[in-house]
């Protein structure tokens, strides 16, 4: 299985599926729903820099032909001297629930560390994202405590579970 | 329930006067203490910040902790954005001869009070390197409570070190 997913840079034909991830409430899931915001953000930032910076990025996650979704990252300042990787990943209704999200995040994460200086990936989910959270400690991240309010979701604000991956891990 | 000892610790504003204080807060290794001393940085940032806001911003603030006439420390604070929400980071710095006496529990508890009367955040945050045992103390003495630890999130002093993470609600019985 881990053959054949890959991830690789947004084309301008994979933007649909990002806004679908993110603007159907159908497709979000529970989880990822936050209302509609900067609709047209996706395709400014891939006009401008097809979503990769210094800062931040997306990629595809797919299997040969078939989008399964697609994985982000963005810099943390911890402090004027450093930084470290918050990592998220959406996948779309018919990806869930094959590990495809636990090889996604294992291969962004070996990327990352390949490719800058950091020493810690971050990720985060709500508290009972429980799919998301197994996925994680698959992928070889540790968890770290639950953040209380610090989200807010469906009228509500939202605890949420907080994991690492350092470059001194184990490989997961 | 305010104790005897919350008379007369206040906040105020930063006056010109007090960013030689400041200064020597963070630039000063042996005024600065293990650990908050991360080298030197941007050495005008306190006079440039001051000259643009007085040190307070939609964003971010900083305040004096005064007992009278005595400077005892600064606390500080900035958004953290967490889309479509915020909460505030806190943090705090003691002049050597201001610690031990209970001082950074009563601002921690001012500014607290200060943040959720004036803004809709529903949290705040602060936290510690896992070794400073001291601030831990005095943020469990102001009512906020220990959320985990995150792992190697900066560089001090030729190492990575790991983070205490507190918080603070809105909805806490108060302290």
């Amino acid at each position: 299985m881990d053959d054949h997913l890959m991830l690789r840079l947004v084309a301008e034909d994979d933007l649909p599926i990002l806004e679908r991830l993110t603007q159907n409430p159908d497709m979000t899931g529970e989880f990822a729903w936050f209302g509609w915001y900067k609709l047209t953000r996706f395709r400014q930032w891939w006009a401008d820099n097809r979503l990769i910076s210094d800062d931040i990025g997306v990629l595809m996650v797919v299997k040969g032909e078939d989008r399964l979704g697609f994985v982000t990252w963005h810099k943390v300042p911890s402090t004027p001297a450093c930084y470290y990787w918050n990592i998220g990943i959406a996948l779309l209704p018919e990806a869930r629930g094959h590990g495809y999200g636990t090889q996604a995040q294992r291969l962004l994460a070996r990327y990352l560390f390949a490719h800058t200086t950091v020493h810690r990936i971050e990720a985060a989910t709500e508290v009972d994202n429980v799919a998301e959270q197994r996925a994680l400690e698959k992928a070889g991240f540790t968890r770290e405590g639950v953040l209380r309010g610090v989200g807010w979701r469906d009228g509500a604000h939202r605890d949420g579970v907080w994991y690492s991956m350092l470059r001194t891990d184990q490989p997961g | 329930m305010m104790s005897a000892m919350d008379d007369g610790v206040a906040l105020r504003l930063v006056a010109e006067d007090d960013l030689p204080f400041l200064e020597r807060l963070t630039q000063d290794p042996d005024v600065a203490g293990e650990f908050a001393w991360l080298g030197w940085r941007d050495l005008s940032r306190f006079r440039a910040g001051w000259a643009d806001n007085k040190l307070i911003s939609d964003d971010s603030g900083v305040l004096m902790i005064a007992l009278g006439q005595e400077r005892l420390g600064y606390v500080s604070w900035h958004k953290f954005v967490i889309p479509p929400s915020y909460c505030w980071t806190m943090g705090i710095a003691l002049e050597p001869q201001a610690r031990g006496h209970g001082y950074g529990t009563q601002a921690h508890r001012l500014l607290a009070r200060y943040l959720f009367a004036h803004t809709t955040a529903h949290r705040i945050e602060a936290d510690t390197e896992a070794g400073n045992v001291a601030e831990q103390r005095a943020l469990e003495k102001a009512g906020f409570t220990k959320e985990g630890v995150l792992r190697g999130v900066f560089w001090r002093d030729g190492a990575w070190r790991d983070d205490v993470v507190y918080s603070l609600l809105r909805t806490d019985q108060p302290v």
